[in-house]
């Protein structure tokens, strides 16, 4: 049977077989409520608010994972159904913190607003809370399991998409909750950091670990020197966390905001994408001829550094030492910036708004301080903030467009597309393809259509003049973990890939506004594809401010200085 | 073991307290209306329950059956609906603080509960 018919509420829906009665329902613009279901994640079918009625039989059956039939008659709004969501929910909530005002999902919790879409005014259950500690352990997450409802969003996110599995369910019956195994904090777990259980989370259990306060506290010090750097996806994504649609290109509004709080100069991470393919790109080719281990990894992902250190400490030596964008920019904010403008390198404050909690771990590892100081002092979100220009009470979308400071604000589309799964791929290739062979890239040839897009593992073999370069491209560390294997395996037959830690790239990253999806990622990332189109310079090693730097103070690719600034060394971890 | 000395409140408690021990937790029904129904005739064998405490345990029992994800939360509301529907006196009889099998007092602790101490 091409297609089946059903009746939900009165209304004759067609659909195809397999699908579920919700989504069957949701072709019928019927809304019924879900709380653990997520449209990218597996069924867990444990909340029990969508239940609906079947063919008038009891008991009740779940809408998101019972499967349409034809001639199957659906009621959606029975008083058995209503009685059964309503008591389910009242159920969770008397079991909750009353403590939206404060709460960092406010207004943007699923819990809350079924609970609003319900008219919840009651709970006639006296109100009992875990009493919990909070988790503050990690310096990207904080939990709250207070806050947890028991959906299993973010064990389907950790364990499979991202093939790490750092939350389980402990406990049983009423005590059951979602936390690190062995009773560790995250940060004592084999966490990666990447916030894509917060992402997933419906409510405020799971969220990013707030900093703003320690950078309005910075702008408000007259001593320091506060500079930022606006990574590549937050152009995308800070508008759409502000009000504007998705995928609205923000960069000039942004830059024109941040200056209006106060940041004595605005960078952007975009260059030193553009100096990072410079280095990596000349380390693949030093690779190529026989320096050290193929593939070569990419090394712009914290998240995925950490995995491959907890997961495949082995696989180490592939990694490209490059440091990520935000790390080179913050060595060249504390060292070159300050030393040719003539300001003391300690009263330089960096701060890094970025798509990405894992971020926020990086800023802190040891190796991260090439200037003699924590080379970047604070890393926000994308969510962060905007909690900051809220704050300011700044009118965002009335902004006037304005331009990054130099030196370090100059930028290609090479380092905007650095922002979406296969971009980092991309970009390396225009500028490798154009060393190697000496021919120049113009308008469609420059773009690599086979890197781009959302599937899991994209593969490309591309001609460089007489020889061939074969890469591939994960994102999601699951799609991570199928590489590596076949790399162990002596299966990989690439000498290049770019890896991901977020679905669909930092796009997708677990900093990224409430509510992502992979329908989001591909519209945010069809964004960065735009913000790379209406640029005049389209390759990193056309870009003249990373040309003026290596003139001035790094010599050359792979220098010795370079090699003291932007690259690093990476540690093995233990793993499950 | 079912004879007219036990108080059928008190049996369906106990059941009932069985049932809690064995949900595994994933869904809401079973694993939040559980102790929720528990305490309810806890507070029944302690002539501490009002017609509104028996009416939402009606509920409980109700939902529980609709919309638990396994047999074990649909069933375990079935000592309830069963004593309500045979022993409806004497279930009533307990919001007016008559056991008739004078098992069950004002003076009854309720049981192992977790959280006693909100009853
Ligand atoms: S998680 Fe949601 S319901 Fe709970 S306090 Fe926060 S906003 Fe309110
Ligand atoms: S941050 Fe990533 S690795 Fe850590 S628990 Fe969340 S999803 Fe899992
Ligand atoms: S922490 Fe959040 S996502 Fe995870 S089970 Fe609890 S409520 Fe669901
Ligand atoms: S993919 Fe981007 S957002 Fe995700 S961990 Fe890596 S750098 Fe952060
Ligand atoms: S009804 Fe079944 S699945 Fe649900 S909590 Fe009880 S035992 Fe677990
Ligand atoms: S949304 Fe269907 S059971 Fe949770």
């Amino acid at each position: 049977m091409s297609e089946i018919t059903l009746t939900i509420d009165g209304i004759k829906v067609r659909t195809s077989p397999g699908s579920t009665i919700l989504e069957a329902a949701r072709k019928a613009g019927i809304k019924i409520p879900t709380l653990c279901w997520h449209e990218d994640l597996g069924v867990q079918s444990v909340c029990r608010l969508c239940v609906v009625e079947v063919n008038g039989a009891r008991p009740l059956q779940p809408a998101c994972s019972y499967p349409a039939a034809d001639g199957m008659v659906v009621r959606t709004n029975t008083p058995a159904v209503r009685q059964a969501r309503r008591l389910n929910l009242e159920l969770l909530l008397a079991r909750h913190p009353d403590g939206c005002l404060s709460c960092a999902r406010n207004l943007k919790c699923e819990l809350q607003q079924l609970a609003q879409d319900l008219g919840i005014r009651d709970i006639r259950f006296e109100r009992m809370e875990r009493g919990l500690p909070k988790d503050e352990s990690s310096p990207s997450l904080v939990r709250d399991p207070n806050k947890c409802i028991n959906c299993r969003r973010c064990l389907e996110a950790c364990e499979s998409v991202q093939s790490v599995a750092t939350l389980s369910v402990v406990n049983r019956g009423f005590e059951s909750v979602a936390l690190p195994a062995f009773g560790d904090g995250l940060m004592d777990a084999v966490c990666v950091m990447c916030g894509q259980c917060s992402l997933a989370c419906p409510t405020g259990a799971i969220t990013e670990r707030d900093d703003t306060e320690r950078v309005w506290a910075a702008l408000a010090d007259p001593r320091k020197h506060v500079v930022v750097q606006t990574a590549p996806a937050v152009r995308v994504s800070l508008g759409e966390e502000l009000g504007l649609p998705v995928g609205a290109i923000a960069t000039g509004k942004m830059v024109a905001a941040l200056r209006r709080l106060g940041f004595d100069r605005v960078f952007d991470t975009d260059f030193t994408a553009d100096l990072t393919i410079m280095e990596e790109g000349h380390e693949l080719l030093e690779r190529m001829k026989g320096s050290g281990p193929l593939p070569m990894f990419t090394s712009c992902s914290p998240g995925w550094i950490k995995f491959i250190e907890h997961f495949y400490p082995e696989l180490l030596p592939h990694v490209s030492t490059c440091k990520s964008p935000q790390q080179m920019l913050g060595a060249l904010a504390k060292t070159f910036y300050p030393d040719t403008a003539g300001i003391p390198r300690e009263n330089v404050f960096v701060v890094s708004i970025m798509p990405c909690t894992a971020k926020k771990f990086e800023a802190q590892r040891p190796e991260m301080r090439s200037s003699g100081y924590q080379d970047i002092d604070v890393v926000l979100t994308t969510r962060e903030l905007g909690r900051m220009l809220r704050e300011a009470g700044i009118d965002f979308a009335n902004l006037p467009e304005e331009e990054f400071d130099p030196p370090l604000g100059m930028s290609t589309g090479a380092g905007a597309i650095f922002g979406a799964t296969g971009g980092v791929m991309e970009a390396a290739l225009r500028t490798v393809y154009e060393v190697v062979t000496g021919d120049e890239l113009e308008g469609e040839s420059l773009e690599f259509h086979e890197v781009r897009g959302l599937e899991g593992v994209k593969e490309a073999e591309i001609s460089l003049g007489g020889s061939k370069v074969r890469v591939a491209v994960a994102h999601g560390l699951s799609n991570a973990r199928k590489v590596m294997e076949r790399v162990k395996a002596g299966d990989a037959p690439w000498q290049f890939i770019e890896i991901m830690c977020c679905p669909g790239g930092c796009i997708g990253g677990g900093g990224q506004p409430i509510g992502t999806t992979m329908a989001l990622r591909a519209q945010r990332a069809a964004a960065l594809y735009t913000a790379d189109r209406d640029m005049d310079l389209r390759s990193s090693h056309k870009n003249p401010a990373v040309n003026a730097l290596y003139e001035q103070y790094l010599e050359r690719p792979l220098s010795e200085r370079s090699h003291e600034l932007l690259h690093t060394h990476y540690t093995p971890r233990r793993g499950w | 073991m079912v004879d007219d000395s036990r108080c059928v409140v008190d049996l369906a408690r106990s059941m009932l307290a069985f049932f809690e021990h064995e949900s595994c937790g994933q869904c809401t029904p079973c694993r939040e209306g559980m102790p929720r129904l528990l305490r309810i005739l806890d507070k029944m064998c302690a002539f501490r329950a009002t017609a509104a405490d028996l009416d939402l345990a009606m509920e409980l029992a109700e939902v529980m059956y609709n919309s638990a994800l396994c047999a074990l939360g649909q069933s375990a509301a079935m000592p309830l609906r069963t004593i309500i529907e045979h022993f409806g006196d004497e279930v009533k009889g307990h919001l007016n603080g008559v056991c008739a099998t004078g098992t069950c007092s004002s003076h009854r602790v309720p049981s192992e509960r977790r959280r006693d101490a909100h009853v």
